[in-house]
């Protein structure tokens, strides 16, 4: 049976993976998708830590964690659609008018 | 024996830095070949040093699935094509969902690959499909914002995040080994996958003792963990429940509301605004 450590090590990865596809890519969609990817890190997290303690806190919290992941993607894919017919572009980078 | 582990993830994390910013699609030549065989060295060194720095059993299923999980994430951000992306991450979730099931998650598992698979990556190729450039990858596609810079941050967060989470779980277990702290440790020693919750279903009426002559019923089977699962979301996160219930009612009705709108298309090029100027006009809704 795998260790905890290694399910920690591994949720890790995935999550500082996420990050870097985040910071990364300049494809609007594929920066959401990053963040679903955080997501999946975090998930394994909470639950090598509920299987530690014995209890079912970390799936349950896992599981409110998929209710907010779904209500994330759905409203933050209908803002890339929106952004999409504006400008015509997936492209992150013409959306700087703020940058200084 | 585990001194030395967390120095030796920071390796296979430099590794896997390397590899993924050889992978990221980048201005100037892409070194796929090269930064294929060193994800490979990478992964080669990630399952050898999670078999013999931090197991005492290791086991086969869940190297295989750590390679699948973290090899299809490199994928994931360094694919050009949005649909691959799409589809590795569906190779992630179901990664992740086996790994849950390793730790007797079966529940959440089932959750993972309905919903993520099911729902929201299904969501995800639609959108692909409907903002999808015709011809060969767009540029925004194939060049990256500062890929050394993101590879930099994200392999600080690996090993922060990982190496402080090795070195506590390990100082517990220590802690608990020596016999010093009685916390968890009951709860530890009584062995791996059982969940004995604190509110858990009463245990069931022992038919001797209320005697037969009454009718006793039968001794109930011990709950899944389904009904564990259900009966604590009723019982203890009944409020979370009902707050995670209103707030999908609350985003369906905003991603309507989000839907209607009328965008008027702009083009590519950015309007140059002037300082003081109003902005453009906003249809309003």
């Amino acid at each position: 049976m795998p260790s905890v450590e290694e399910f920690l090590v591994v949720g890790a990865m995935l999550f500082a993976m996420g990050l870097v596809g985040f910071l990364a890519r300049r494809n609007l969609i594929i920066i959401f998708l990053s963040t679903e990817v955080m997501f999946q890190g975090v998930v394994l997290t909470a639950v090598a830590f509920s299987r530690m303690a014995g209890n079912l806190e970390g799936q349950l919290y896992a599981l409110f964690l998929l209710v907010i992941a779904a209500v994330e993607a759905s409203l933050a894919l209908g803002i890339v659609v929106l952004l999409y017919r504006r400008k015509g572009t997936l492209d992150s980078e013409v959306w700087s008018m703020m940058k200084g | 024996m585990t001194e030395w582990v967390p120095y030796a993830l920071y390796v296979v994390f430099a590794f896997a830095g390397l590899a993924l910013y050889l992978l990221l699609p980048k201005r100037g030549a892409v070194h796929g070949v090269a930064g294929g065989v060193i994800a490979l060295a990478a992964l080669t060194g990630l399952v050898a040093l999670l078999a013999f720095g931090l197991s005492d059993s290791p086991t086969l299923t869940f190297y295989a699935l750590a390679v699948v999980a973290v090899g299809g994430t490199g994928r994931v951000i360094t694919h050009t094509r949005p649909v691959y992306s799409a589809l590795y991450f569906v190779m992630v979730v179901i990664a992740v969902a086996a790994m849950c099931l390793m730790m007797a998650a079966e529940f959440l598992a089932i959750a993972l690959i309905l919903i993520y698979a099911g729902a929201i990556l299904v969501t995800y190729v639609f959108v692909i499909m409907l903002a999808q450039q015709e011809g060969a990858a767009p540029a925004y596609d194939r060049f990256s914002r500062e890929p050394l810079l993101s590879v930099c941050a994200g392999l600080m967060t690996m090993a922060v995040v990982s190496g402080q989470a090795v070195k506590a779980v390990q100082q517990r277990q220590a802690v608990e080994s020596a016999g010093l702290s009685g916390v968890g440790s009951a709860r530890l020693a009584a062995g791996p996958g059982l969940f004995q919750d604190v509110e858990g279903p009463p245990p069931s009426p022992n038919p001797a003792s209320t005697g037969a002559a009454e009718g006793a019923y039968p001794a109930l089977p011990p709950p899944t963990h389904a009904e564990e699962v259900g009966g604590l979301l009723m019982a203890r996160y009944v409020v979370a429940l009902e707050l995670g219930a209103l707030l999908l009612l609350v985003a369906m009705a905003g991603a309507v509301a989000i839907s209607r709108k009328r965008i008027p298309a702009e083009g590519p090029e950015q309007k140059p605004v002037e300082a003081g100027a109003s902005g453009r006009r906003v249809v309003p809704f």
